[in-house]
């Protein structure tokens, strides 16, 4: 819990960590244990931390069961006839790399075909007329400015 | 900003694990079986159960490890979540209750009588548990059987630490009060109050 006033701890905080998480300050809040440990050496504190131990004491009785080793040897069988599952995003990477790279040796290979090639060699486009020229000449303006 | 880059102490077992290699899953078990059952069993109340979960987890660790991707949350916190998920989901499709069971503890030896007392008062704060609404008592199980952090059970649970910190002291209060009607439990200072 963020609290601004992380280094002051009073009563009502106090009451509130040690019922919320127990008596044991390994449990407190990380940001205010300094504080509370501080504040559990004070004498009222003591009353409260020791019907909290008596609790947590309870508590700690109930312990789980140990698993047993068939539990151990059974995942062991289910997982030797499952193997895990292969990095989904690796394939899928290596995928998008592949379609790159044969996009970018298309484009290489079309860009220098189409400069060897005789009949592309031609430097001014041919228009039908002037207003054709003009007009592709002020596309191809706009396409400069915002491509 | 970047996020901050956790060192997972499991790493050695996930890279095993991702190559196909069983040893790294013996080594995962050796380390966390015991912690996945406890939480399965403590949310569950049932033994059998509580080993069907943990086996399940397992087996979704060892298809998740080779996908697995180093330096955000711990594995271990990640295999609390799925366990805390598919037992409050079993809850949910099986509101009868499981079958508890009373440990089997009892001996002939000096310190049966104590046993016996222990193992009443154990089943009483797992019966009582069982009592606990769904999410409280994962709330208490995540704190007092897994000591996770106050940060760490937060994002279990999906809420809030205020809220998590909330269902805590919901869950210990009932607790408190179920047990006190057994005699399990004795408050001597319920209030809390002090000056």
């Amino acid at each position: 819990m963020t609290h601004e006033t992380q280094n002051k701890m009073n009563s009502l905080r106090f009451v509130q960590i040690v019922q919320s998480y127990g008596s044991d300050p390994k449990c407190w809040p990380q940001d205010e244990r300094a504080a509370a440990i501080d504040f559990a050496k004070r004498e009222p504190a003591q009353d409260i931390l020791r019907t909290e131990h008596h609790f947590d004491a309870l508590l700690a009785n109930n312990t789980a069961p140990a698993p047993s080793e068939i539990l151990r040897a059974r995942i062991l069988a289910r997982a030797k006839n499952a193997p895990p599952i292969a990095n989904d995003r690796g394939p899928m990477i290596k995928r998008f790399g592949a379609l790159a790279a044969m996009l970018v040796i298309a484009a290489a290979v079309t860009w220098s075909t189409g400069l060897l090639s005789p009949e592309t060699r031609t430097e001014e486009p041919l228009y039908e007329t002037p207003l054709e020229f003009v007009q592709a000449d002020i596309d191809a303006l706009w396409d400069e400015a915002f491509f | 900003m970047s996020r901050p880059v956790h060192i997972d102490p499991d790493e050695d077992a996930l890279s095993l694990m991702a190559q196909g290699d069983a040893s790294g899953l013996e080594l995962l078990m050796t380390r966390h079986l015991a912690t996945i059952k406890s939480l399965a069993w403590h949310m569950l109340g049932d033994d059998g159960t509580a080993e069907d979960i943990a086996q399940d987890v397992f087996l979704k660790t060892w298809l998740k490890a080779a996908s697995w991707e180093p330096g955000q949350a711990k594995i271990i916190t990640w295999m609390r979540r799925v366990t805390t998920n598919m037992c409050l989901d079993r809850l949910r499709k099986h509101k009868e209750k499981l079958p508890g069971e009373l440990p089997d503890m009892i001996s002939e030896d000096a310190g049966a009588d104590q046993t016996l007392v222990e193992a009443e008062q154990s089943a009483r704060v797992q019966a009582a548990l069982q009592e606990l609404p769904e999410r409280q008592r994962a709330a208490i199980t995540l704190c007092h059987y897994q000591y996770c952090s106050q940060s760490e059970a937060a994002d279990i649970l999906g809420v809030s630490v205020r809220a998590y910190e909330s269902l805590l002291a919901r869950a210990r209060r009932s607790l408190k009060a179920m047990l006190s009607e057994t005699d399990s439990f004795k408050p001597e200072i319920i209030s809390g109050k002090i000056s």
